[in-house]
């Protein structure tokens, strides 16, 4: 863990990611289950039926009303959060620096933290092209979150990863947790967001989280040839007429895919490297009532 | 090596100049950056020209200038003797039906046919003998009856002498030309004088025995002794001087009687010689005169006449009456008055046939001392230097030279599509070394 790994954790520290949904039943925690039961905290009464058990029955109002009620009140669960990263080619740039890589690490590892410190269990899968394994099970324990520290440092983004696979599976595995995106969805975004349009449909918790390189956003002015670092036959160069077009496709794009991702009932938030990451994480987890969105 | 056409071989030095010329300009793309949104540039041409100082691709471009500098030569036409000899020897061999012994012609022409650089057998045709001349001189002369049917003509051979000749005057310092054959009449026509005049060298000349005419062949009959097996008075009359020549338009009118109508016609023959002239035709032969279809004499005249020459349109023009001292010939054809057409020489030819010995020609006979002493000439054997070059489209080199062009052209694609992909390969490591020195 580096320096700035560290104080991004301290950034984060009382940051919590509450549900934006009712979560499944589970154990204890800190998210509003579907399921309604016997906690401290009272919801409403219900007049007793046959069936229902005694204990239950609220004494003193049979008292003052003669009749029998049954008390209510709403579960509290916890959410486990799975994060999907993408460590494809197009992350690692730019190639000296890779800062849209460690802007996404350190998004990931916020959002990680985040979700940790309301007690949720907390996991990762990286989508990474040189085929090594970078896949934690969400877990609770205290740690977790310096675990996911350090097997996203050991990570080297490269290569065309497909993300639709590695985010369907991590689905299939954790049928009741949060799944979060962080990528640039230019690989498989197609495929991505109809696996994400079935789970949200699901009642799954669904966010998308785009990073976005300041450069990407505003390309240098000086007349150049930029090539693709996944595909190296892709050629285009850089001028100013060719620039305003790129703005324009890539603007369109943004609009596009935010708008398909939020119809799908997900969350969609943009993040620009030009932003600090504890302020990015701030914007994904603060529920949308109370968060600037992007 | 001799070039036929050597300003392609220059053209194909200052085109391979120009591509290793071509290698200092390099099209090179402008520096490269990454960006993974790439793909929403707009498509334009990436491409920019720079100089630079050094060589791009050598290997390439050592082929491209091998690819030119063979497609140059072949088409500069090579001529390829790596056998050329000093003094190469062309051999002409009669095997015409003015052969009279084949066996003797085989063993006069054995020791010039072996070692010779050509070998030719002619009569009406000549055909240059490609390998094996002396198996088949050995053939020819160990056949019991010779073909008696096709006629030698030594234009013909002269001819073909000459043409073989010019593709074998490359890289040799004389050339002698030998001709063996019986050298008779018929085998002379009008153009071999001028045909031997164009070879710049003496004729080596090796006469062997030839045949003389059969009987038949000049037999003539006349109604006091029809088909009398004895020779006729046109043989025996043979070589004869011709006493006079009579002209119709100067009153030697016994075999001819005028024309009705004067008509025009546009030429005359006689033997050879064939003069073309608009005559205004005023006689025709007499009554009973040169009614037979053949240029025998004429039957019911009582002396012996012959045609000696004809209209275009087979009509007698002139004819030969046998005397004891030779012949009179009497002429019917008027002397032309307009434009210069006495002094041409086909006029003149006519005229000089006119004093030619009397009867049929002999063909079998002998060629005259004379026109052998010329035939053969005196001087030194032709220098090569003044034989004509064959000039011929396509030399044994130009094929090798094509193929291994297209195989350089082959080479070349290879090679242009494996440094392609190199580049390729090689900007993909750069990148992934930058990641990870990252």
């Amino acid at each position: 863990m580096n320096a700035a790994d560290g104080a991004l954790l301290d950034a984060v520290r009382s940051l919590r990611w509450p549900a934006r949904r009712k979560a499944p039943a589970g154990l204890a925690g800190d998210h509003r289950s579907w399921m309604r039961g016997i906690s401290a905290e009272f919801e409403d009464y219900r007049a007793y039926r046959q069936g229902d058990e005694v204990s239950k029955i609220d004494w003193k109002l049979l008292a003052r009303r003669d009749r029998a009620y049954i008390r209510l009140s709403t579960e509290q669960t916890v959410l486990p959060t799975m994060l999907v990263v993408d460590a494809s080619g197009s992350m690692a740039y730019p190639s000296g620096t890779l800062e849209k890589w460690h802007h996404a690490r350190h998004i990931a590892i916020g959002l990680a933290s985040a979700a940790h410190n309301g007690r949720d269990p907390v996991g990762v899968a990286v989508a990474s092209g040189n085929g090594a394994a970078h896949y934690l099970p969400a877990r609770n324990r205290r740690g977790i979150v310096h675990r996911i520290l350090a097997l996203l440092s050991t990570v080297e983004p490269g290569g065309s990863p497909l993300l639709a696979p590695v985010f369907d599976t991590v689905a299939r595995r954790h049928p009741r947790a949060r799944i979060a995106v962080v990528s640039d969805f230019l690989g498989d975004a197609e495929d991505l967001l109809q696996i994400a349009t079935e789970r949200s449909a699901a009642g799954r918790e669904m966010h998308a989280i785009h990073i976005i390189h300041s450069t990407e956003m505003s390309p240098s002015q000086r007349p150049s040839l930029v090539v693709d670092p996944e595909e190296v036959r892709l050629k285009r160069p850089i001028t100013d007429y060719s620039r305003l077009r790129y703005l324009e496709n890539f603007g369109a794009w943004r609009d596009r895919l935010a708008r398909d991702w939020r119809m799908a009932g997900a969350s969609y938030t943009q993040v620009v490297t030009n932003q600090r990451a504890p302020q990015a994480v701030r914007r994904i987890v603060l529920p949308p009532e109370t968060g600037s969105r992007a | 090596m001799t070039f036929l056409a050597p300003v392609f071989l220059v053209a194909a030095g200052i085109a391979a100049a120009g591509v290793v010329a071509l290698h200092f300009l390099s099209t090179r793309e402008p520096d490269t950056e990454l960006l993974p949104t790439v793909r929403f540039v707009p498509k334009v041409p990436v491409q920019a020209t720079t100089i630079t100082l050094r060589f791009s691709d050598p290997w390439l471009m050592a082929l491209r200038v091998l690819l030119i500098l063979l497609l140059g030569t072949a088409a500069a036409r090579p001529l390829i003797h790596p056998f050329a000899e000093p003094v190469p020897r062309i051999a002409v061999v009669d095997v015409s039906r003015a052969v009279g012994s084949p066996a003797e012609l085989a063993d006069s022409a054995r020791g010039y046919v072996e070692g010779a650089a050509a070998v030719v057998f002619f009569n009406d045709e000549a055909r240059e003998m490609e390998e094996g001349a002396a198996d088949s001189l050995d053939v020819f002369g160990g056949r019991a009856r010779w073909d008696r049917t096709a006629r030698g003509s030594l234009s013909t051979a002269l001819i073909t002498a000459m043409r073989i000749a010019s593709g074998l005057r490359d890289g040799a310092d004389s050339l002698q030309l030998v001709v063996i054959s019986p050298f008779v009449q018929e085998e002379r026509d009008a153009a071999t004088a001028e045909i031997r005049a164009l070879w710049p060298g003496r004729i080596d000349v090796v006469r062997v025995a030839g045949t003389m005419p059969a009987a038949s062949e000049t037999t003539a009959t006349t109604d006091s002794d029809p088909g009398a097996a004895a020779p006729s008075t046109s043989q025996t009359r043979q070589g004869r001087t011709v006493e006079r020549v009579e002209w119709a338009d100067s009153g030697a009118t016994e075999l001819w009687a005028e024309r009705e109508t004067p008509d025009t016609i546009g030429a005359v023959r006689a033997n050879d010689a064939v003069m073309i002239y608009p005559f205004v035709r005023r006689w025709q032969p007499a009554s009973g005169v040169g009614e037979t279809a053949t240029d025998a004499e004429p039957k019911g005249t009582g002396t012996e006449t012959r045609v000696y020459a004809r209209w275009m349109d087979g009509e007698p023009a002139a004819f030969e009456q046998a005397t004891d001292e030779g012949c009179v010939r009497s002429v019917a054809v008027p002397l032309p008055t307009e434009g210069d057409a006495i002094l041409r020489p086909d006029f003149q030819r006519f005229l000089a046939e006119l004093e030619d010995p009397c009867g049929e020609p002999a063909e079998m006979l002998p060629l005259s001392e004379a026109f052998m002493a010329e035939f053969q000439g005196d001087g030194p054997l032709a220098p090569a230097s003044q034989v004509a070059r064959q000039v011929r489209r396509v030399t044994p080199a130009v094929p090798w030279l094509l193929g291994i062009a297209m195989a350089v052209a082959l080479a070349e694609l290879w090679l242009r599509r494996r440094l392609a992909s190199a580049e390729g390969a090689g900007q993909a490591d750069e990148r992934r070394r930058r990641n990870r020195a990252a």
